[in-house]
């Protein structure tokens, strides 16, 4: 499939049409959503073809006019005029009245939004199964999850439905998708995408972030949302894009216990990443170094401290009063108690251990101890980028479940993030690439981990292997 | 009394800061107005919205806690406080909790000397927070009005001291007094711009113990907060002397029975669950910043400032010095890169002149770009004074307005040329008479263009001398 940059340029020099261009994702939208359900939210198609066609109109008459070309975007991220549900009961008729940051800017850039794409409940989960309206079926294999919480935008980018998608990823919501779908994502260093109109979930890990059909893609999203903005305090702007040569020497942070840190990976997950080792020690300039990488594990039960603690906070707004759905009682209590409950069960648990964890008596030995580990990890991972330019590991322990199978187990369900939350904890970039082995029909992913600030050079260090990657295009199965 | 009993008091004042805009958002910090005009996205907690810092309220608050003679911390950092109430849209408020932007304080209030205290109550530190909403009771149901709703607090803790209950109402009179002077708040207590709540205990004369304390909350003038103390002291006395003893609770004051009652017991107490703000970073202040924001001139030093750099009569410097907020409109206007002697006129004039109660018509920002614009002759005085009046007490700026009403002057040769002709032809006897040399006439035809068109004057006459002796 073409890249962004690509479609830009021929809609820009009349080799294409924002028309034709539309046309091409609408059709994969018509083929695949009526089974896949990506999105909560969708733009009327002839209300995106008018759009479109008037692009081309006024570009016809007046030599100038945006591309037009269609974005999906995650629900919890605000767009003007359009539903804001966060895949919840308590905000199903809640529009926004204004756009997140992200938004203005692909706006400035001539995107146009096609819809709201599904998420689990408040972006609490990895396979979308928690959404509060329906599941999200992999195009893959509609009988296996698209990966969560960014489920929606990882299936519609899966099908080719759209020309890029915006998730959010709080403890690998945008990197699982993206490996369980076969596509490119990347998890941007923290405070390098504006937060501003996303949702919170866990503030000091959440981040919006691209995902695509290519490294290049990705790269090219990234630099229309990134950048410092007035109304995120935690916002920066980061030096210009730091890149390496494609023959300069480049060192490759393997685990040095593979097994151990391997254990509890599936045969194709596996399989696909020593495919890539092999690949990767064969690829010319590249040096593998074994890094004891046992402390990235230590990251799930940090994470499962701070994230709930965090988003019990966050989530606390939700109360009936300003806005959203409000069921009424005789006393405030009541109504407190019965507009809250119309959240899922797996809200209710992550609302319910953060209070306790910030609770008085318990604070100590929860949030606190948590906070203190994760600065030391911080630590930690800093000072492996002394050693390699990058960390590569798999995305995910395996490749796409089937649907249901982890509902009634949470641990099972959060052992999926075990590889992705030490980089939300260390505000770290990492970037996820498909790869299908030869024993599956489902793909992988390989994840590329960067220092902070190096989300550039990251998809520089992963172009290098692009050969190796593949994105499956469900047409082709 | 019964003489063998000592009154423990600590007080919280809350003091609303007298920012322009809200802590961390664009709103006006204003609580007149329509109810909920001054509210928006991130003041009402709307779902993905997020604090941005006013450093104007960091300022003012510096500037307090220096005044209450504090020691400001170089790093400060901002929790969220947790608790459901339709008021607080957040569901938490975003204040300081382990770490305030200044500690160490002191009030010199004149306690008896047995009170371990000479002279002085220890204020244990001074932190920034938001305000709440404020609750609307109605018959049928209640309703809440969002303007009070993130504008900035500063809240002052003093150490518990033993005292008197005037000593109570006297300490307030004090922080009142200082904070005033500072001029960080309006000051006004009946419009709840200074809250106080009161910690009380009683204890043996003399016990170094701290026995149970009760809290009273929310009183607002020097009178209740003198008469809460005595009803509270005397409550306690009367328990422990019955061999009963007081329970950790927190009570309101009824003001028309004198007389305190229970809000909530210590099994109702609220666990806050505090924990660092994530949206926003540590406060970090320069030791250069706090050295240059609160280092506050006296009055005579301000006065000496005003006659010596920026060339005020001695009139005008007083004038200056006893109208609340002109001297820092002045400073400020200036410090922006206005002309000094411009300013103050415009200060000293049409400013004062809109000027309602306390309250001034404008912001050094829309000051400093009114005096640009006619420096730069896009507008003339008198629409510069048109202009202040619309944009006097809204955040319109001067700039905008200009355009939007398209009062800008034409500058341009060719169109003034245009006008002088015209009005020329319209009045051909008085134009030869001018050609032919009656000077006086130029007042005639500027008054006759001006009226057609908002012109530049210097100009304007320019061209009318110029084209008298084009004329053959």
């Amino acid at each position: 499939m073409k890249s962004i940059s690509c479609w830009v340029n021929d809609i820009a020099s009349g080799k294409a049409t924002s028309t034709e261009a539309m046309q091409s994702v609408l059709d994969r939208v018509a083929r695949y959503e009526s089974q896949v359900k990506a999105f909560l939210s969708q733009i009327d198609p002839t209300c995106l073809l008018e759009q479109a066609r008037t692009l081309d109109d006024l570009r016809d008459k007046t030599g100038q006019a945006s591309h037009g070309l269609p974005i999906a975007i995650k629900d919890n991220i605000s767009v003007t005029g359009q539903p804001l549900t966060a895949g919840s009961k308590m905000l199903e008729h809640f529009v926004s009245p204004y756009d997140a940051t992200v938004v203005q800017k692909l706006r400035d850039h001539g995107f146009l939004f096609m819809g709201k794409t599904n998420l689990d409940e408040w972006a609490f989960g990895s396979s979308t199964e928690h959404s509060a309206y329906h599941l999200t079926h992999n195009p893959l294999d509609f009988d296996h999850v698209p990966g969560g919480s960014s489920g929606g935008s990882g299936a519609v980018m899966g099908y080719r439905g759209a020309f890029g998608a915006l998730g959010s990823d709080t403890g690998g919501s945008i990197r699982l998708p993206a490996s369980y779908c076969g596509i490119y994502a990347l998890k941007p260093t923290y405070g390098r995408v504006s937060r501003f109109g996303l949702i919170a979930f866990g503030s000091s890990l959440d981040q919006i972030g691209p995902m695509g059909l290519s490294i290049d893609d990705v790269a090219y999203l990234l630099h229309v949302i990134e950048g410092n903005d007035s109304l995120d305090e935690t916002s920066r702007s980061f030096d210009a894009v730091e890149t390496v040569s494609s023959d300069a020497a480049i060192k490759i942070g393997v685990p040095a216990h593979m097994n151990n840190f391997l254990d509890g990976c599936d045969g194709p997950t596996r399989e696909g990443y020593e495919n890539f080792l092999n690949h990767m020690s064969k690829t010319q300039g590249v040096e593998l170094v074994s890094v004891d990488l046992s402390p990235l594990m230590s990251g799930l039960p940090i994470y499962y401290v701070i994230a709930p603690c965090e988003a019990s906070s966050n989530l606390s707004r939700f109360d009936g009063i300003r806005y959203g759905e409000r069921l009424t009682d005789s006393t405030l209590t009541e109504v407190y108690s019965k507009t809250r409950a119309l959240m899922g069960q797996e809200a209710k648990l992550r609302v319910l251990v953060g209070t306790f964890c910030l609770s008085a008596g318990h604070k100590e030995a929860f949030y606190q101890k948590a906070s203190d580990l994760r600065n030391k990890l911080s630590g930690w991972i800093h000072d492996q980028f002394d050693v390699c330019d990058a960390i590569v590991i798999p995305t995910t322990p395996t490749v796409a479940f089937k649907l249901g199978e982890r509902m009634d187990d949470p641990i099972a369900m959060y052992k999926s993030d075990a590889y992705t939350v030490a980089v939300n904890l260390t505000g770290v970039p990492a970037l996820s690439c498909p790869h299908v082995p030869q024993s599956s029909k489902l793909p992988i992913g390989i994840q590329f981990i960067g220092a902070q600030g190096h989300d550039y050079r990251l998809c520089e260090i992963a172009k290098r292997f692009e050969s190796f990657f593949v994105s499956p295009d469900p047409d082709k199965e | 009394m019964s003489s063998q009993w000592e009154l423990v008091m600590g007080l919280e004042v809350h003091c609303q800061l007298a920012t322009s805009k809200k802590l961390f958002c664009g709103c006006l910090n204003q609580e007149a107005g329509d109810i909920n005009e001054h509210t928006c996205p991130v003041c009402l907690g709307y779902p993905g919205a997020l604090p941005k810092l006013n450093w104007e309220a960091v300022r003012l608050a510096a500037q307090a806690a220096t005044a209450l003679g504090c020691h400001i911390n170089t790093t400060s950092v901002f929790s969220r406080k947790h608790y459901f109430y339709p008021d607080l849209p957040k569901g938490y408020q975003i204040t300081q909790f382990d770490q305030p932007l200044a500690e160490s304080g002191s009030i010199p209030i004149g306690l008896p000397k047995q009170s371990g205290f000479e002279q002085s109550v220890p204020v244990h530190r001074v932190h920034i927070e938001e305000d709440s909403a404020k609750n609307l009771h109605l018959k049928n149901g209640s309703l809440v009005n969002f303007n009070r709703a993130s504008v900035p607090l500063i809240e002052i803790v003093s150490d518990p001291f033993v005292g008197q209950p005037h000593h109570a109402s006297q300490y307030l009179r004090h922080v009142h007094w200082i904070l005033l002077e500072a001029g960080v708040t309006a000051g006004n207590l009946e419009d709840g711009h200074i809250r106080c709540d009161v910690n009380i205990s009683v204890k043996p004369v003399g016990s170094p113990e701290l026995r149970t304390r009760v809290e009273v909350k929310n009183l607002n003038s020097f009178r209740n907060i003198e008469r809460s103390v005595i009803y509270e002291r005397d409550r306690q006395i009367a328990l422990y002397e019955k061999g009963s003893s007081p329970v950790q609770e927190t009570r309101l004051f009824n003001v028309k029975q004198g007389k305190t009652e229970v809000l909530r017991t210590k099994e109702e107490a609220m666990d806050y669950r505090y924990f660092p703000e994530p949206d926003l970073p540590v406060l970090d202040l320069e030791a250069q910043w706090i050295q240059e924001n609160t280092a506050k001139p006296s009055v005579l030093e301000k006065k000496h400032y005003l006659m010596t750099k920026w060339g005020a009569d001695e009139g005008q410097a007083v004038t200056v010095l006893t109208e609340t907020g002109l001297f820092n409109l002045i400073e400020d206007t200036i410090a922006l890169g206005a002309d000094a002697k411009k300013t103050l006129d415009w200060a000293l004039t049409s400013v004062l002149e809109l000027k309602k109660k306390k309250q001034l018509p404008v912001n050094p920002t829309q000051l400093y770009e009114l005096i640009q614009l006619v420096a730069d002759h896009k507008i003339n005085l008198p629409t510069a004074k048109d202009v202040l009046k619309k944009i006097a007490f809204s955040d319109a700026q001067p700039q905008v307005v200009v355009a939007s009403d398209g009062l800008e002057m034409k500058r341009d040769d060719d169109t003034i040329r245009e006008i002088v002709s015209a009005v020329a032809s319209q009045n051909p006897d008085e134009w030869t008479r001018f050609c032919a040399g009656d000077q006086k006439l130029i007042g005639f035809f500027m008054g006759q263009v001006m009226r057609k068109a908002k012109v530049d004057p210097k100009l304007t006459t320019q061209i009318l001398n110029q084209m008298r002796q084009e004329q053959p």
